[in-house]
């Protein structure tokens, strides 16, 4: 056992990996069991060393460069790579923006263009089927700007607004007095309209044709069982 | 633009070669396996490539890729106890095989796990201070730089490092003597 006076001088002598000054030297020199501690502490010291030391100055592999420098370079491809996607994706992104806004543009002026109410023999719109001699289909967006078409409920004019459907069927007297008052409506004189500053008279009543009923042939059941 | 990045990845690469074999040793100071300590080396300089550009003053790359190391390695081997000790939970007891080497080596293998768990114990600080001092080619001026810290604390670190290391070794003291 080391004297205790001189113990934590011991150690830190040890520690400090520096030769004994002094009063602790003067006592080495005179205590053999605190020679001794000092030899055990200066041994445990060396040992803590010696250990770390061969612990952090292995060898190290000379593929252990190479191999760094190829992750930083395939770190590089791949940033590189990324770069590329991210261009690519951008222009993709902006060609589909400028696409669907072309596609707005253009579905905007169609609705803005007036309406061929009139639909002749050689228009586009003439060659959906009439479902009756004399009366021809109303164009699309021509129905809804048309009043009666904000009434209709939005199932509708879904339906009505769906091109393969003929929309609005006109009978061919009617087509340019309709055509007339859709102009005036998209011109904004309402007042025009409720007012009715226009001539009435001029306004030929709507002739639909009478719906024709065969007549029924009603006979007894008794004279069916009969015969 | 290109010219830049190019002449940033060419600096980069000359302090790699310098560099690579500092943040190594960091990692296999902390983890004591090779293998491992190739990994989180790798990892720790494509860490410090990608950051690169951000660092102001790449006088201070060295330092700053060795506690980027030092970090790794601790959180590898933090996880790897983890899964060690769940590992141990859930499977049957091992069957440890009698030592056939010598006494030596059964003593120095003891004293250097003795010696892991009280390097465990110390606080990050004198922990990295402690590896890099047992470094070869690295005075503790260096280490200071490298650090960015006053060489009195350095060596105050590594003095009081030491001391609680053996501290804590002093009670195997016999085993040491052993060999």
């Amino acid at each position: 056992m080391p004297c205790r006076h001189y113990k934590d001088a011991l150690i830190e002598a040890a520690a400090s990996a520096a030769t004994p000054q002094g009063e602790l030297r003067a006592h080495l020199a005179e205590c053999a069991s605190c020679r001794e501690a000092f030899a055990n502490e200066q041994f445990l010291f060396a040992s803590i060393d010696s250990s770390l030391h061969a612990a952090v100055n292995t060898e190290i592999s000379p593929s252990l460069l190479p191999r760094m420098r190829a992750s930083v370079n395939g770190a590089v491809h791949l940033s590189r790579s990324w770069f590329a996607n991210g261009l690519l994706w951008a222009g993709a992104a902006v060609v589909l923006v400028a696409w669907l806004a072309a596609r707005g543009v253009v579905h905007r002026n169609a609705e803005n263009q007036p309406p061929a109410f009139v639909a002749s023999k050689s228009s586009p719109t003439a060659s959906v089927r009439s479902p009756q001699p004399g009366v021809v289909p109303l164009a699309k967006g021509a129905v809804a700007r048309l009043p009666h078409a904000r009434a209709l409920p939005n199932r509708a004019r879904t339906a009505v607004a769906n091109p393969s459907i003929p929309e609005v069927l006109v009978p061919r007297d009617q087509q340019v007095l309709l055509a007339q008052y859709a102009q005036q409506w998209q011109q904004h004189r309402f007042g025009t309209l409720v007012a009715g500053d226009a001539d009435w008279t001029t306004l030929t009543p709507l002739q639909p044709s009478p719906i024709q009923i065969n007549p029924l042939d009603v006979k007894l059941l008794k004279e069916v069982e009969s015969k | 633009m290109r010219e830049a990045q190019a002449d940033a990845r060419r600096e980069f690469e000359e302090r790699l070669a310098e560099c690579g074999p500092l943040a190594f040793r960091v990692a296999r100071g902390i983890l004591r396996n090779t293998a491992d300590a190739e990994d989180v080396a790798q990892e720790a300089l494509l860490r410090a490539y990608k950051s690169f550009d951000r660092l102001r003053d790449h006088n201070k790359f060295r330092g700053w890729l060795v506690r980027i190391s030092f970090r790794l390695a601790l959180d590898r081997l933090r996880s790897a106890k983890r899964r060690e000790q769940r590992d141990t939970l859930w499977a049957e007891p091992a069957h440890v095989p009698a030592p056939v080497t010598a006494e030596d080596v059964a003593a120095s293998n003891q004293f250097q796990a003795h010696l892991d768990r009280a390097l465990e114990e110390l606080p990050e600080k004198l922990r990295l201070v402690l590896l890099l001092s047992a470094m070869d080619g690295y005075t503790i001026e260096e280490i200071a730089s490298m650090l960015g810290v006053p060489l009195g604390t350095v060596k105050s670190r590594i003095f009081i490092a030491r001391k609680k290391l053996a501290e804590k070794l002093r009670c195997h003291a016999d085993t040491i003597k052993m060999r």
